[in-house]
């Protein structure tokens, strides 16, 4: 399971994952992006203590880039892994994000 | 490399004010089959060869410099009215997209076009929306509806597990023209068309007949397709997956385990297969079947015409 600290400032949301993003936990981070992004135009990762994701993973994500997407909004990602690099490299995600 | 503008009173050689500044002439050509070996390098060639089916049409802008950019949609019935569905879209600016844009307008004019769709990949980070926009589009970044797996991950899927192959179920290559024909007017006739909107007027060649599947049902009718179209790429591409009999349960994953169990004894492991989930349908059942499948980022849209 995922563990999601999430902490909102403003108009900006931070969000820390730990373990795994797989469909067990992806709908719990996809409530809190759907239910918080209200006012938020500025959403964070923090990838660090996250292992790897899954393709649910990856929709929840989307997901946020896209919220972010229809609002001009921005969303970054930090301490990106090798592992989920390559992941967002061959499923073309690369593009769509920035990841600092 | 310029060619002259060919065909159609829409094709057009006309020297823009900013063209002009730079000595540059800006071509709008129609594509059709005597130029399309000629900008088939650049659409891509599994893109490039719908231009020789009936309800497909393209255009390319060129300057003195090359191919700046192009377009092919298809017309698909809606109701009275048409839609129109561009499927590949490129344009290096949006001067370009505009050009493009304008002579797309005129084309579809007299096909009574109420709207256009659009799905770019989201490629360039939010360049392709903004030119989109600029055009008009109502854009949103989503998830493609195609997913690209390997004949290895169909073999591996659950349902292969059995393999035993219901009663009726065949290949296309081993039903007669009058079933194929029969059950093509059947499909049609309930709505059934799957990718092909002019699946009336496609040859049977069209589509791979040694992997496609068939189901004859016992009053010898052909009431199921699971049809895939070999693309020059080397890609197996879906598109038709319907079954007009009560037995669907059966009929769909037997026919999927026919498609798989051909492909296995003809082609390598890593062969590519393009779902397209384009219905509701055909999402649930990739879902089931493939749960891990995910497709590109992509720039989806609409706009009025």
């Amino acid at each position: 399971m995922a563990e999601i600290k999430k902490e909102i400032t403003g108009n900006t949301m931070n969000i820390s994952l730990g373990g795994v993003l797989n469909s067990q936990s992806a709908p719990e981070l996809y409530e809190i992006i759907k239910t918080c992004v209200g006012d938020v135009t500025e959403i964070n990762f923090d990838f660090a203590d996250l292992e790897y994701l899954t393709s649910a993973g990856l929709r929840v994500i989307l997901t946020a880039q896209q919220e972010m997407d229809d609002k001009d909004g921005t969303m970054t990602i930090k301490n990106v892994s090798q592992d989920i690099m390559d992941i967002f490299k061959m499923t073309g995600f690369l593009s769509i994000l920035t990841i600092i | 490399m310029i060619l002259p503008c060919l065909s159609s009173d829409i094709t057009v050689n006309r020297r823009t004010e900013k063209f002009a500044k730079g000595e540059s002439t800006m071509n709008i050509i129609e594509l059709d089959d005597d130029n399309l070996e000629y900008f088939e390098e650049y659409i891509g060639a599994d893109i490039a060869e719908n231009i020789k089916r009936p309800f497909y049409k393209g255009l390319i802008a060129e300057d003195d410099h090359g191919v700046k950019g192009g377009m092919i949609w298809n017309y698909k019935k809606a109701a009275k009215d048409c839609v129109s569905v561009i499927e590949w879209f490129n344009a290096s600016d949006s001067y370009i997209a505009e050009e493009l844009f304008l002579y797309y307008r005129a084309m579809i004019k007299d096909m009574y076009v109420r709207r256009s769709e659009i799905v770019v990949p989201a490629t360039r980070n939010k360049a392709e929306k903004e030119i989109l926009k600029h055009a008009g589009f109502t854009v949103r970044l989503t998830e493609s509806d195609d997913i690209i797996v390997t004949l290895s991950e169909l073999s591996a899927m659950p349902l292969m597990k059995d393999r035993k192959i219901p009663r009726g179920v065949t290949t296309l290559g081993e039903v007669t023209m009058r079933h194929y024909k029969e059950g093509i007017s059947r499909c049609t006739a309930a709505g059934k068309k799957g990718l092909c909107e002019d699946i009336g007027y496609l040859p049977v060649s069209f589509f791979a007949p040694d992997v496609s599947a068939c189901y004859i049902n016992k009053a010898d009718e052909i009431m199921g397709f699971l049809l895939f179209h070999l693309l020059p790429s080397g890609m197996f591409s879906i598109q038709l997956m319907v079954c007009l009999d009560k037995d669907v349960g059966v009929v769909l994953p037997g026919m999927m385990r026919k498609f798989v169990s051909a492909m296995e004894e003809t082609y390598p492991p890593d062969t590519k297969i393009l779902l397209n989930r384009h219905n509701e349908a055909s999402l649930l059942l990739t879902e089931k079947l493939l749960p891990r499948g995910f497709g590109i980022p992509v720039y989806a849209g609409s706009r009025e015409e």
